[in-house]
């Protein structure tokens, strides 16, 4: 036991860690296990069921948005900030706005073209920050 | 001293501090940027200037920098900074009541008496201070962020132990990476050995939880257009007066001093100051239910335990050479652009420089308040801008800023999209995110400082107890502090089960 | 807030006007006489014919990025990639970028870059890093990347230990320590670095010299950057500490506060012109049979997809700038001294140290048993 704790050179990366594991394993039982217990009294009662997500909730804009950040990031190893950001800024608009109405899109594509380019030349040029 | 306030005061050293401060403010302002990288990427640039005025360049950016994150903060629920996460605690609130306006004025005047305090510090107690922070070892060290820790404890209403737990898993995401003193990796999937060689940066994570986090619940809900509720904005504003600082002396002064002395502390990250000035705030408070809920005392301690890392971070690093911060450290950098070694002797070897660093930052700090307070009812409007108009724009910022953070590293991008559905998920499973944050922040400091003491010792525990009376001091607090939690919490319960 | 952003801009505008008018006026500080570089121009050998590059006509307009082995703007690595990538820039009308990112990312960068976009600036630790361990040899060894220039050296990476300390030179430790058998002197280190290399010859020379009882009262602190190691020697967690000798030479002055103090006990390299600290070779520490006589030597690398154009297009411009008078006075206020190899000199020396290394490496005691 107290080998498994002892401090050396070549382990000590893992010296901390093995602490702080022990305390969340300890920790965890201490909160689980009380509540796994009412958890089971609550299920013979008939409890209520739990609910993830809100009532009625946005599927497209929420799945969306999660795969548009997906499909940015790897876009901008692709083509680079520029092309990438104008696009996706784009389409983040147009999916949050959730209408095609034609004033709308203006307003989304000139937020598109105005914000990168604004970025890219403040940040990227004039103060030479490494962008994507 | 007259030719050092005549050599100041040029029109050109004006307007480069009033261009650092708003620059600073910029990237203060903008999540996934800060203080540091303001001055990091400024610093290149200073090779054209003489010494005296890149120190008023880099020193308006620090101040500027360090005040900024207060904006998106209390306007928005975004810590453009880790120092300002406590700010969102009740400043946002705040800005729900339909007092953004007020509580950005109230932010900004504390940040300004911080500022002063630090200054005053620097400038008359510099020397004795140096010398009490080098009476701080490891193991002092360690206990400081311990209290530091203890915020988890007052933070976590009802549910302390689940904070706790999540203060412990925030610590060891933060161990993930190398191991610097054996150069050896832990905790990473063998698959991600090379992208997580260093871990999880700071930035991508605190970012990617709060801010994006953020974005993916709004999304769920259908990003509905509104920020806040109009109506209530026009009926409920309260306009801010330098009154509201009545009464609040104390907690200005206080959460000065520690904001102060954590930037004296080499090697104590910034953000502590904050998050040890709230929880005491909240300790000594008469009303301590009502922080977290908009109370001004909760926002004051945060903004002036910020600002008052300033001119405390300069302590050791004017007197010693030693930096007392991140941000502070890059400023070693433009000394040594222009040759110079800053050491024991600087302030007695360049007193003209040292006067120019107490006149500069002063100045700054003047200067910080009137770029921000003058203009801040037209920044305030940023929360009438639609949902929908202005996430795209949030997103486009955290992506640089993550990927400045390292100089341009493409797995912290992945990172903060990886924790944006990682806060999401908090959220909806109900697990509280902030402490995990706080353990995450300061989990890296609490390995090195708990390895070093005990390596200095021989392995040996009871080196904690047995170091002298600045330790027994710092137990007294820790313990007093987690006791104090503690009966809050059985109050509510009972409160509850009443 | 729409105007105050344009004049902000406008600003920011005119501050990089007025550089760009003022090309580069480096600090203008006192600096001590040039030290005669240990190698310069083309060493023998045979470097191969390399084509004729004009690095006016290749480099200008190019965007470069530079990976450095460190983190931190404030380092060695830092501030001589700036300074000599700053000066090229200048000249030849490119525009380089240095971009710290630390070790293993930077070695990562290197081994998997395409063209030419990206190279990286580091030192010994290039393969040190790989000989003790700390980076995988198959992912990141020196084949995997083209060698190319060198543009500089540390000439004074040091051991330094607490002005009140019983002794100020290695020699004298070792005396003290045979004389104090249950004095433990503990020396702050990095692991897997230049550092290491210092402190194994140390201890190798006090087992030699006073056996091994003797040496293994010496013991390694493991730690990070200087301002670190100082504290962990103020708060007496360490005896002594590893530092480059510009760094710690501001707490070996007259008049600082005697908790600060400290003094140089040993140099790794040659002996600095105008200045009485030992080196490891005086007092007769030796490493692989020969006097101990160490120096960081600064180096770029490529990666293997860089054309040959590119390489001595890059070399040209390292021996136009480092080579220049100006140069020499920015680098040596850094407290740097300048040299120059061509692309095939650089890799010859840095295969030759790292052979010779690899064998002392090898001949070490386990760093287990040191650390504590």
């Amino acid at each position: 036991m107290a080998e498994f704790y002892a401090y050396k050179y070549s382990t000590s990366h893992l010296f901390f860690p093995k602490i702080i594991i022990t305390l969340l394993v300890v920790l965890g039982l201490v909160i689980a296990v009380p509540k796994l217990l009412a958890a089971l009294k609550e299920r013979k009662n008939g409890g209520k069921k739990y609910r993830f997500f809100v009532e009625g909730y946005d599927k497209l804009k929420l799945f969306g948005t999660v795969i548009l950040m997906i499909l940015y990031v790897l876009a901008l190893d692709l083509v680079g900030f520029l092309p990438a950001s104008i696009l996706f800024v784009l389409l983040f608009n147009v999916l949050f706005c959730g209408t095609l109405e034609k004033n709308s899109l203006l307003v989304s594509a000139v937020i598109a073209v105005v914000f990168p380019v604004a970025v890219w030349l403040i940040f990227g040029k004039l103060f030479n920050v490494t962008l994507p | 001293m007259m030719d050092i306030l005549a050599s100041i005061f040029t029109l050109q050293n004006l307007l480069i501090a009033v261009l650092g401060v708003t620059m600073g403010i910029v990237f203060g302002a903008i999540p996934g940027m800060t203080a540091t990288m303001a001055v990091a990427v400024f610093l290149p640039l200073t090779y054209a200037y003489d010494l005296q005025t890149s120190l008023i360049l880099l020193l308006g950016l620090y101040v500027g920098g360090i005040s900024g994150g207060l904006i998106p903060a209390v306007l928005i629920n975004i810590p453009g900074t880790p120092s300002s996460i406590t700010t969102c605690f009740d400043g946002y609130p705040m800005t729900l009541k339909g007092e953004g306006e007020r509580a950005l004025k109230i932010g900004i005047t504390a940040s300004l008496l911080g500022g002063m305090f630090s200054l005053v510090c620097l400038w008359l107690f510099t020397p004795p201070l140096a010398k009490l922070a080098i009476q701080f070892s490891a193991v002092e060290k360690f206990l400081v962020i311990l209290f530091a820790l203890t915020i988890i404890a007052a933070l976590s209403k009802g549910q302390m132990l689940m904070g706790i737990w999540m203060g412990l898993a925030g610590v060891l995401v933060a161990l993930m990476g190398t191991f610097d003193d054996n150069n050896k990796l832990r905790l990473v999937p063998h698959l991600f050995r090379k992208e997580l060689i260093y871990g999880f940066s700071l930035l991508p994570v605190l970012i990617g939880l709060f801010a994006l986090g953020q974005m993916l619940e709004e999304a769920e809900k259908g990003m509905k257009k509104e920020h806040i509720d109009k109506g209530l904005l026009a009926k409920n504003a309260r306009k801010f007066s330098f009154a509201d600082f009545k009464g609040q002396i104390v907690n200005v002064l206080r959460s000065s001093a520690l904001g102060t002395f954590m930037g004296i502390l080499p090697g104590v990250g910034g953000s502590a100051a904050s998050l040890m000035a709230y929880t005491q705030t909240k300790n000594f408070s008469k009303h301590p239910d009502e922080l977290g809920k908009g109370a001004t005392e909760g926002l004051i301690a945060s903004e002036s335990a910020n600002n008052g890392l300033t001119g405390g971070a300069l302590i050791p690093l004017l007197s010693m050479g030693i930096p007392g911060d991140s941000t502070t450290a890059v400023l070693v950098g433009a000394f040594a652009l222009q040759g110079m070694q800053i050491g024991p002797l600087f302030i007695s070897n360049n007193q003209d420089l040292w006067y120019s660093v107490l006149i500069g930052l002063a100045l700054c700090n003047v200067i910080m308040f009137a770029v921000m307070f003058f203009p801040i009812k037209l920044i305030s409007r940023i929360i009438y801008i639609p949902k929908q108009r202005m996430y795209p724009i949030i997103l486009l910022m955290c992506v640089v800023g993550a990927y400045a953070a390292n100089y341009g590293v493409m797995f912290d991008v992945w990172s903060l999209i990886v924790f944006a559905i990682v806060g999401y998920l908090f959220v909806k499973l109900k697990l509280p995110a902030t402490p995990f944050l706080i353990g995450f922040i300061l989990g890296g400091d609490l390995e090195r400082y708990f390895v070093d003491a005990l390596k200095g010792s021989g392995g040996d525990l009871t080196v904690f107890f047995t170091r002298g009376p600045i330790c027994w001091v710092l137990w007294l607090f820790i313990l007093a502090s987690v006791a104090y939690a503690v009966v809050q919490e059985r109050k509510d319960k009972l409160k509850k089960a009443a | 807030m729409k105007l105050k952003k344009l004049i902000s801009i406008a600003l920011a505008a005119l501050m990089v006007a007025t550089m760009a008018a003022c090309n580069g006026g480096s600090g203008g500080s006192t600096a001590p006489a040039p030290a005669p570089a240990p190698s310069t121009s083309p060493s023998s050998g045979d470097p191969a014919p390399a084509p004729e590059v004009d690095p006016a006509e290749y480099l200008k307009g190019k965007t470069i990025r530079v990976v450095i082995g460190a983190t931190s703007v404030t380092g060695d690595t830092y501030l001589t990639a700036d300074l000599v990538t700053r000066m090229i820039s200048e000249k030849y009308g490119c525009n380089i970028k240095v971009d710290p990112i630390g070790a293993g990312r930077a070695l990562e960068e290197i081994v998997s870059t395409k063209g030419e976009d990206t190279i990286m600036m580091f030192h010994d630790m290039t393969y040190l890093g790989v000989l003790f361990g700390a980076y995988d040899a198959d992912d990141y060894s020196m084949d995997k990347m083209i060698v190319g220039g060198s543009y500089g050296y540390n000439p004074g990476d040091c051991f330094a230990a607490s002005a009140s300390a019983p002794y100020t030179t290695i020699a004298e430790m070792g005396k003290w320590m045979s004389e104090n058998p249950n004095e433990v002197v503990r020396l702050a280190v990095e692991a897997g670095g230049v550092s290491q290399l210092g402190f194994d010859a140390i201890y190798m020379w006090l087992e030699e010299t006073y056996g091994e009882a003797v040496a293994k009262n010496l013991k390694a602190f493991v730690t990070g950057s200087t301002s670190e190691k100082l504290q962990a020697l103020w708060d007496g967690n360490c005896q002594g500490i590893y530092a480059a000798a510009s760094a710690v030479e501001e707490y070996t002055l007259d008049g600082v506060d005697a908790q600060l103090k400290v003094n140089v006990i040993g140099l790794m390299g040659s002996k600095i012109e105008g200045k009485e600290w030992p080196t490891f070779a005086d007092q007769g520490i030796s490493i692989g049979g020969e006097p101990f006589n160490f120096s960081k030597e600064y180096f770029a690398f490529y990666g293997t997809g860089a054309s040959s154009e590119f390489v001595s297009a890059m070399d040209a411009a390292f021996e136009a700038v480092a080579t220049s008078p100006e140069y020499k006075t920015a680098i040596e206020a850094l407290g740097y001294r300048a040299q120059f190899m061509d692309h095939n000199a650089a890799k010859d020396h840095i295969y030759q140290k790292r052979d010779k290394m690899s064998a002392v490496i090898a001949d070490c005691p386990d760093f287990d048993a040191l650390v504590g």
